[in-house]
């Protein structure tokens, strides 16, 4: 086995053995059973937040050299989020980017990002119209796009299920 | 044209059936040509034995179609090819039974014998051509052993080739020492190095044995983990009297093994060699009781590289090809920052420092930060 499946294959039971500590994180899994540099996670809006109630998928894709590159994380449900690209669900956190280390796991990454949504960073946003409200201290504003667009895209299995 | 028998099969000239003859059989053939001049793209038809002779060569008669000038040429050229390729045949054919010549109904008697003096419920693999067997073994304690035993290639029974996992030299046997002689040598060698076996085996019941792997009746070292990335390397000298004091080191972050190795420096005068070999270790390093391994793998972090998060860094092409020394194979690189001490492999802290545009290189030395701590951290270059 290679060492980039191995140190994978270590983080996957990892991960399945301390899941009931992260309840945010609802699922990561290797999207098929064949292929262990494709992954899956489902990340649940923290409560006290305008995220509360929602679900979001993304697509984890592991590089070829993990862990010295870091694994390329994206949005696939839509969310409206200053840090996300609205249309591509691209992710601009800079634990993606330059902040990389292998101390990082997948886990730890997917963490950070459900972080990332309720703190946000509007000095580097992706979402220009999210930041601008934050910007300019609508809170209200900001919150209540946020939630409306949580409703919209995010709790639709919940609706699906009623 | 003594070996073809043809016919034309229709008015114009260019289709003609009949058999040839090869080795003394006749096979059905019929040829339908395209112009009555020239062989040239001819088809060529026949029974399905003919069909199976021609089946390599179908290069060879398309050449021989373009150069013959007629039809009789043609069949007697390819007659000669057939009859060729036929005694090329039957000659491999007599040298492959040479080779998997079988031994004589007398020396399978033997052997037979041979197998039933050391009892038959000890042969644990015997391959389907009789030329080689696994038999087990048990030591005055009962613990199993396995020999393995080929015999030579060719029809003869000796001399064996033995091999078995023994802590000294393979004994050499006489050409003609038989199974059950070979057998009882190697209980008694093994019967010798009862205490060793005792030894070891207390010792891997109550540590956590990180090299080697699946230790063998063959190993007489051992790498044991201490906890925080810490190994103790033992290695034992007098097999025969495993409890006299062994070769020690340490391996870690000086700053973790400077305690063990100033409790060494203190108590290895008073090695007691009547004790066993663990409880002189345990006193030796002042610890209670050595780490063990945790199938929940809670601790296994405790000894792997952490990059990799693997212990031996085994890759197939490092292993083979390029030769990694064995200290690198192991994560031997510890982060000096005392509450970080994670251990990586050279190789892997080498591959992550190139990565960051951050690090600085001096000559062979790479100067970075640990992953974990973000404390300076140093590795050398390696030539991949």
């Amino acid at each position: 086995m290679d060492p980039v499946s191995r140190r994978l294959l270590k983080e996957l039971n990892d991960y399945q053995r301390e899941a009931h500590n992260h309840p945010e994180i609802i699922e990561l899994t290797p999207a098929d059973d064949e292929d262990l540099t494709h992954w899956r996670a489902t990340i649940a809006g923290l409560d006290q937040t305008p995220f509360q109630g929602g679900l979001w998928n993304l697509d984890v894709k592991i590089p070829h050299n993990y862990p010295m590159q870091p694994p390329t994380v994206k949005f696939i449900t839509q969310i409206c989020h200053p840090n996300v690209h609205f249309k591509t669900g691209e992710i601009c956190l800079d634990l993606l980017k330059t902040a990389w280390s292998p101390a990082w796991t997948l886990k730890s990454t997917i963490l950070a990002i459900s972080l990332l949504l309720s703190n946000p960073e509007p000095s580097s946003p992706l979402n220009c119209d999210a930041a601008n409200l934050l910007r300019c201290g609508d809170l209200v504003g900001y919150e209540s796009m946020i939630r409306m667009y949580t409703q919209l895209f995010a709790m639709k299995m919940t609706e699906e299920d009623q | 044209m003594p070996n073809a028998l043809l016919a034309p099969a229709d008015v114009h000239g260019l289709t003609y059936r009949g058999f040839i003859e090869i080795n003394n059989e006749e096979h059905y053939i019929e040829i339908q040509q395209v112009s009555p001049s020239t062989l040239t793209g001819a088809k060529l038809y026949g029974s399905p034995k003919l069909r199976r002779l021609l089946h390599t060569h179908n290069k060879t008669i398309l050449q021989q179609m373009s150069h013959a000038s007629n039809i009789r040429m043609f069949l007697s050229d390819l007659t000669n090819l057939l009859e060729r390729k036929s005694q090329n045949a039957e000659a491999q054919e007599q040298e492959v039974s040479k080779k998997v010549a079988t031994m004589s109904t007398k020396q399978y008697e033997i052997l037979l014998s041979q197998l039933n003096t050391i009892g038959m419920e000890n042969v644990v693999y015997m391959d389907p051509g009789l030329k080689s067997f696994h038999l087990s073994i048990r030591d005055s304690s009962g613990r199993q052993h396995i020999v393995y035993i080929d015999l030579p290639e060719g029809s003869h029974i000796y001399p064996l080739n033995v091999i078995a996992e023994l802590p000294c030299e393979m004994p050499t046997f006489s050409v003609k020492t038989n199974i059950p002689t070979v057998i009882s040598a190697i209980r008694d060698i093994l019967n010798d190095y009862q205490k060793l076996f005792d030894e070891l085996d207390n010792l891997d019941a109550n540590s956590w044995v990180l090299d080697p792997v699946r230790p063998t009746r063959r190993d007489t070292q051992r790498r044991l983990a201490l906890g925080h990335h810490c190994t103790l390397h033992l290695e034992i000298k007098h097999t025969k009297n495993p409890c006299e004091a062994p070769d020690l080191q340490l391996f870690g972050a000086e700053s973790r093994i400077a305690v063990w190795k100033e409790a060494i420096n203190r108590n290895m005068a008073a090695w007691d060699g009547s004790k066993p070999l663990l409880d002189n270790i345990l006193r030796v390093l002042e610890l209670p009781k050595l780490p063990q391994r945790d199938n929940f793998g809670d601790n296994s972090a405790d000894v792997e590289c952490g990059i990799c998060y693997a212990y031996h860094l085994n890759t197939p092409d490092t292993s083979a090809t390029t030769k990694t020394p064995e200290k690198e194979q192991t994560p031997s690189l510890i982060c000096n920052n005392e509450t970080c001490g994670r251990a990586f492999h050279h190789r892997c802290m080498y591959e992550w420092l190139r990565s960051v545009p951050t690090t600085r290189q001096s000559f062979d030395v790479l100067f970075g930060f640990c992953p974990y701590c973000n404390q300076d951290i140093t590795s050398k270059v390696i030539l991949l």
